[in-house]
């Protein structure tokens, strides 16, 4: 014991010894961060203000345009991006999953497929999503009946997407809706048939397209790694908010689609 | 943000125990705290909104790192009194450097909550802004923390309290 004398002090004793001990800890000298993060934020900030909306919408509705003319689709656009969502245009085909072309991005493995949203890992609860998502999501409202999702799934990446999955009554495993939310940093590709796609407005939102048809998805995560893969046999609405991108498969109409959207709280 | 960049750099350097890993969050921070201005509660402290992104960030970093660096950690406790920086000038800094050491060897909440208290030297009420919870799970968190802690430095670390008393 004549080794070890302070091990054993009183509770306030050993608090005091912690505290006074830790305040003499050498912490490396702090780098300027400021510096470096103010350009982050000034882009940030344009991203924001109301007049580089209205350019993006602008910009987003004539590139659609543009989509209607197949030599110039082929020609001039390889993708569009919405937030954290790129959108590689293919033909449309008689089949439900549509084929992926040359355009795809480079990848160091193959993406684990997916028959269904229902397939997704890292099912969790709600709350602990919120929790480690690291951001503020809303669910939503409408329609009045819809309720809290059945299944939510988190992908704890360095970036993170959450999904919400509701079911039909009675139908557990078929899928009524999903709202999938990404990070602006996590970036996914999806390729669909973007000429029946249409720009349109919703509430709070900085851009929004509709795209009527069924698509596929793949997300990466880390160094172009794609990780997952998914066909998506139902209409698509992407828009993107509060720095963050949503994206609702559903079989409602666009305009049921977008007041789901307008809904979230 | 220059009068929080220091707080913030030094409580994930605390967490993740790497200068770039903790510039690296540090810099997340600053860039998810103007993304996300709008979900800011003015009357809620700027610095604890910050230092409580920064404890997240690096909670999800730490996570990443994966099996890997777990198994290293566990490697590395098994040799804590050769792990004490050589190079620290003053028995006090080597006692803080060895005492962050013990800190590590606890669950990750007894960590933060040791880390914000006595080392970033937060109030019980600005550490239970941070990690959004209540100033009483704070207290009875605390406790538990540092009764666990002694139990480490009795067990592991009795070079600490040696190099204090020389």
């Amino acid at each position: 014991m004549n080794e070890q004398p302070s091990v054993n002090p009183s509770g306030e004793e050993w608090e005091a010894k912690v505290r006074e001990t830790a305040q003499h800890f050498p912490y490396p000298e702090t780098p300027d961060i400021s510096a470096s993060v103010r350009p982050a934020i000034r882009r940030n900030r344009r991203t924001l203000s109301p007049i580089w909306r209205i350019a993006a919408a602008v910009l987003l509705a004539f590139l659609l345009l543009m989509l209607a003319v197949p030599e110039v689709r082929a020609v001039v656009l390889d993708f569009i991006q919405i937030g954290a969502l790129r959108i590689f245009p293919v033909e449309p085909t008689a089949t439900t999953t549509p084929h992926i072309p040359t355009v795809r991005p480079s990848a160091n493995s193959e993406p684990t497929p997916l028959a269904s949203a229902l397939d997704m890992p890292g099912e969790t609860t709600l709350d602990d999503a919120r929790a480690k998502s690291g951001f503020t999501f809303g669910l939503p409202t409408y329609p009045a009946d819809l309720g809290l999702p059945n299944h939510v799934y988190l992908q704890n990446y360095h970036e993170k997407l959450v999904t919400l999955v509701w079911t039909i009554p009675d139908h557990p495993d078929q899928v009524l809706m999903t709202l999938e939310i990404l990070d602006s940093h996590l970036l996914a590709s999806k390729f669909a048939p973007l000429q029946e796609s249409e720009s349109v407005s919703v509430k709070g939102a900085s851009d929004a397209l509709w795209m009527p048809t069924s698509s596929m998805a793949v997300y990466f995560f880390e160094s172009n790694r794609f990780v997952l893969e998914r066909s998506i046999q139902s209409s698509v609405l992407v828009w993107t908010a509060k720095g963050l991108t949503y994206r609702l498969e559903t079989s409602l109409s666009k305009d049921e689609a977008v007041r789901v959207a307008e809904s979230l709280r | 943000m220059q009068a929080h960049q220091e707080a913030v750099f030094r409580l994930a350097y605390l967490m993740l125990g790497d200068a770039g890993d903790a510039e690296d969050v540090a810099q997340e921070t600053f860039i998810r705290a103007f993304r996300y201005l709008d979900a800011f509660d003015p009357s809620r402290s700027w610095r604890n909104w910050l230092l409580g992104i920064a404890a997240n960030l690096s909670r999800n970093r730490r996570r990443a790192l994966g099996r890997y660096l777990h198994h290293l950690g566990r490697l590395a406790r098994l040799v804590p009194e050769e792990s004490i920086d050589p190079e620290t000038e003053s028995s006090q800094q080597a006692n803080a450097q060895a005492l962050w050491r013990a800190v590590q060897r606890l669950e990750q909440t007894d960590q933060e909550i040791i880390y914000l208290r006595f080392f970033l030297e937060r109030s019980v009420e600005e550490t239970a802004d941070i990690l959004a919870i209540a100033p009483g799970t704070v207290k009875s968190r605390l406790y538990r923390a540092l009764e666990r802690l002694r139990g480490v430095v009795q067990q592991e670390f009795p070079v600490l309290w040696r190099v204090a008393d020389e």
